[in-house]
């Protein structure tokens, strides 16, 4: 199984929202699609599921070209965002819609039900369900028809924060042992890292970067990327001397041979406070927020209006005081 | 004793007044129930041996056979105008209302216009060279003719049924593998059909209502035996009887609607907001047949009425006309005002009065009256009449009005109550905290913001005076003449071109309500 998403473009009356879309999910793979919303990743679901039929372009499974199957003929299980459990069937109901008469077996009933954590509640109707076993209904029957490709789309929007930390676990932990292909939107960084092999970040229609977690997390190419999957350290910097980049906080040994300004990113994780002036930057404490697990330094200095917003563990320096922050070069990206 | 300390309830005019009201409304229905206890048995052998099978056999027929054709065509047309994208998709959304403009006795004068030996079919076939015999005055005709036009009823509910269900349970049950046919057997129908019953019970109790057709066709059903018994041989206890039989038939009915309403499920989501129509090759084939009840319930039957209207055009058609529109009028607009007026003072004191569960039965029954036949709530105003005073001439105006007023007060006090329903009851707190009383409130606050909802269900009330039959024949004074019974009149004496511009002034009023009917699909 490999499905193939090459050049798909789609646009609702004058707005385009997707561009020129490629990608690519091998056998068992999991691959995450993220953006903010609006940024067209559900769209793109519907086209690769058949709901929606692209402009231009072309899906294949397995190489075979799909793009004008009707939905029915794909057999993709899709997991909608409002679950969309038929309001008049029960949990049992809900789970053979779909399977043939005589394939309706006890045996595979109990088999999705345990799988799923349903147990007991075969007869249940939706509206006598929590949200999060509602949500294993909605997987339990898109799983039930063995589906080559399973897409969630945004599959944990509607739960609250606790039961969807562990549902989530919960979930993933079974798609992994399922070895699965799952197409996975979600506007949560966290859902992707969890499960992802891949990684799609999308942003007004095209797509940004791609690659596996750690890379996108930690080599981003935009600031949008860089911001999507956590806190981020960006500042503006000119080129000085050969490997020497100016900034309005200081000099960095950097290597790097544009001429033109550019932005440096770095995670806040890698950025160390220290004493030493050495290439470091150095600029005053303007404002300190406690945040529970960590604080939250402004600093800024006097020759400029730019300030490094930087999360830190437990910081001893308080409101006023002049400190070193060492940027290991190989920790920092460059954005032009 | 100190009788100062007894208060009355709060609000107590108000619920003087709406109690009165109700009484008012419900003294027909069950004036007829009790006198069923009362029952001159006489009659009766001959009646039950001889007349009731028959009743039951052609009633069951006309309303079977009108059930099954309004069903396919009213659900079909709704789902491919709500799902599929096709030609003129967008005009049928509200073109396929259209047929419900035209009366069902006024179909009925024209499709036997159309196939009689005068009419264009059969002209058509002379010139050819040959002759066909069409009759149909039977009861195929005659359930024919009446699904054309009250087909939109189901239409109606369907597709607003329709619009409501979430387009992601389609597409889910499509990505499961599932055909859009199987998706509408499995999911989409069983969803919406609490909401096809109502229509179709709409239908029913306008077969059931219905005099015009069935007298024209000699087709005798409960209608037809109400009104032999009453008119033609003066006998209430018979007409009281056969209406109570009626009266069980559409109270099961409305009891059976109420429970599939309660067991509608609540869908949890909300329909999506991209939903785009899906494609299909056979468009023209969708076009086809929603073009069909379109041309059949209305086009067709519109062009015979014009063709008679030039036909037997004279300068004297406009004197007369005056007459039975002046007629028309004065009932319309007074039973319009009253039932404004009465709906208003119940709903408003419902409102005042907040108690949830008997509040939400009694604030039904006024409904009932619109479940009855015309036919059975004349009948229970004659009886009415005569209990207070036997001899009273019980046909006047002022009778045809209270008829009317209890048959189409729902009409009225329906949309005012959703209306009513839509303004936050803070406001009420809000006036009275201000200081101003309940009377002032309902005047400066309710009835301004009411006005647009109010204004819809005036037109609506007024339309159904104006179609009204069997109520206006059997109350009417002697010799008083509306537009439908005009109509109706020279249908029945072989004149049919005559009652052209009659029917084709009742079609152009009712036309105006399929205009708000359509508004309120579109408030989805």
């Amino acid at each position: 199984m490999k499905l193939s998403v090459e050049h798909i473009s789609k646009s609702f009356e004058k707005t385009q929202v997707l561009k020129d879309i490629s990608l690519e999910v091998k056998k068992g793979e999991i691959l995450s699609l993220t953006g903010e919303s609006g940024c067209g990743k559900s769209t793109l679901l519907r086209i690769i599921s058949g709901l929606e039929a692209p402009d231009d372009g072309s899906i294949l499974l397995n190489g075979q070209n799909i793009t004008s199957w009707k939905p029915e003929k794909r057999k993709f299980g899709f997991v909608f965002q409002n679950l969309s459990l038929f309001p008049h069937l029960s949990v049992k109901g809900n789970i053979f819609y779909a399977i043939k008469k005589k394939d309706q077996t006890a045996e595979k009933l109990n088999h999705l039900v345990e799988m799923t954590g349903l147990k007991g509640l075969e007869n249940r109707y939706p509206h006598e369900l929590s949200g999060g076993q509602q949500q294993r209904v909605a997987l339990a029957r898109a799983l039930a028809i063995n589906p080559e490709l399973l897409i969630l789309d945004e599959p944990f929007s509607s739960l609250d924060e606790l039961l969807k930390a562990k549902l989530r676990e919960e979930i993933f932990d079974l798609l992994r042992s399922l070895h699965i292909t799952t197409i996975l939107v979600s506007h949560q960084a966290s859902d992707a890292f969890l499960i992802a092999d891949k990684l799609v970040v999308m942003k007004d229609g095209a797509i940004q970067q791609s690659g596996t977690p750690s890379e996108v997390y930690q080599k981003p190419i935009s600031p949008y990327v860089s911001d999507f999957f956590g806190a981020s350290v960006i500042i503006n910097a000119k080129n000085k001397d050969e490997n020497i980049v100016e900034t309005s906080f200081g000099s960095l040994k950097i290597a790097n041979n544009r001429a033109d300004d550019f932005q440096l990113f770095v995670r806040p994780e890698n950025i160390q406070i220290t004493t030493s002036r050495d290439f470091n930057l150095s600029g005053k404490v303007l404002k300190k927020e406690f945040k529970g697990p960590h604080d939250v330094l402004k600093i800024g200095n006097n020759s400029t209006s730019e300030f490094i917003s930087l999360e830190t563990e437990r910081c001893p320096h308080e409101v006023g005081e002049t400190i070193y922050l060492k940027v290991p070069e190989k920790e920092v990206q460059i954005f032009k | 004793m100190k009788l100062a300390g007894i208060k009355p309830p709060r609000h107590f005019y108000w619920r003087l007044a709406t109690n009165c009201i109700l009484a008012l409304i419900l003294l027909p229905l069950v004036l007829v129930a009790s006198r069923s206890f009362m029952l001159d048995t006489s009659n009766l052998k001959h009646i039950t041996t001889n007349l009731l099978p028959l009743y039951v056999w052609n009633t069951s027929i006309l309303v079977i056979g009108t059930s099954a054709i309004t069903l396919v065509l009213g659900v079909a047309t709704a789902w491919f105008v709500t799902v599929y994208d096709f030609p003129f998709r967008k005009h049928f959304e509200w073109v396929l209302i259209l047929p419900l403009a035209i009366p069902t006795f006024i179909n009925a004068i024209a499709y036997v216009g159309l196939t009689d030996f005068a009419g264009p079919i059969r002209i058509f076939f002379r010139w050819l060279g040959t002759d066909i015999y069409l009759d149909i005055m039977n009861h195929t005709g005659a359930i024919l003719i009446m699904s054309l036009v009250l087909y939109p009823y189901v239409y109606v509910t369907s597709r607003s049924a329709f619009l409501l269900q979430s387009s992601s349970l389609m597409e889910v049950s499509r990505s499961l593998g599932q055909s859009m046919r199987r998706t509408f057997f499995k999911v989409v129908l069983p969803l919406a059909w609490p909401a096809i019953f109502a229509g179709l019970i709409l239908v029913i109790m306008e077969v059931l209502n219905d005099y015009g057709v069935v007298s024209y066709f000699g087709i005798p059903t409960f209608t037809v035996g109400i009104f032999r018994s009453w008119l033609a041989l003066g006998d209430l206890s018979t007409a009281v009887f056969l209406s109570v039989i009626v009266l069980t038939f559409v109270v099961i009915l409305l009891i059976i609607e109420f429970r599939a309403n309660r067991k509608k499920r609540l869908t949890p989501d909300k329909a999506e907001p991209f939903f785009s129509r899906l494609k299909t090759k056979r468009k023209w084939l969708l076009f086809s047949i929603c073009l069909l009840p379109v041309l059949a319930g209305f086009i067709i039957p519109v062009g015979q009425l014009l063709w008679w209207f030039f036909l037997a055009y004279t300068h004297d058609v406009w004197t007369s006309l005056f007459t039975l529109v002046g007629n028309t009028a004065i009932l319309g607009i007074s039973t319009t005002l009253i039932v404004a007026i009465l709906s208003i003072i119940l709903v408003y004191t419902f409102r005042l009065v907040k108690k949830k569960g008997v509040k939400k039965t009694i604030a039904k029954l006024p409904m009932l009256g619109y479940a009855m036949p015309g036919a059975v709530i004349a009948v229970g105003i004659v009886a009415f009449i005569l209990i207070i005073n036997p001899d009273l001439i019980y046909s006047s105006i002022l009778a045809l009005i209270f008829g009317y007023t209890v048959r189409f007060f729902a009409v009225g006090y329906g949309s005012i109550e959703s209306g009513m329903e839509k303004i936050p009851s803070q406001i009420d707190d809000a006036a009275q905290s201000l200081g101003s009383n309940t009377f002032r409130n309902l005047i400066r606050v309710h009835l301004p913001v009411l006005k647009p909802v109010l204004l819809g269900a005036l037109i609506m009330v007024f339309v159904d005076v104006a179609k009204e039959l069997p109520i206006t024949l059997i109350l009417r004074p002697f010799n008083y003449e509306t537009l439908a019974t005009n109509a109706f009149q020279y249908a029945k004496d072989e004149m049919a071109p005559r009652s052209a511009s009659s029917s084709l002034l009742i079609i152009f009023v009712s036309a105006i309500p399929v205009y708000y009917l359509n508004r309120i699909l579109h408030r989805r």
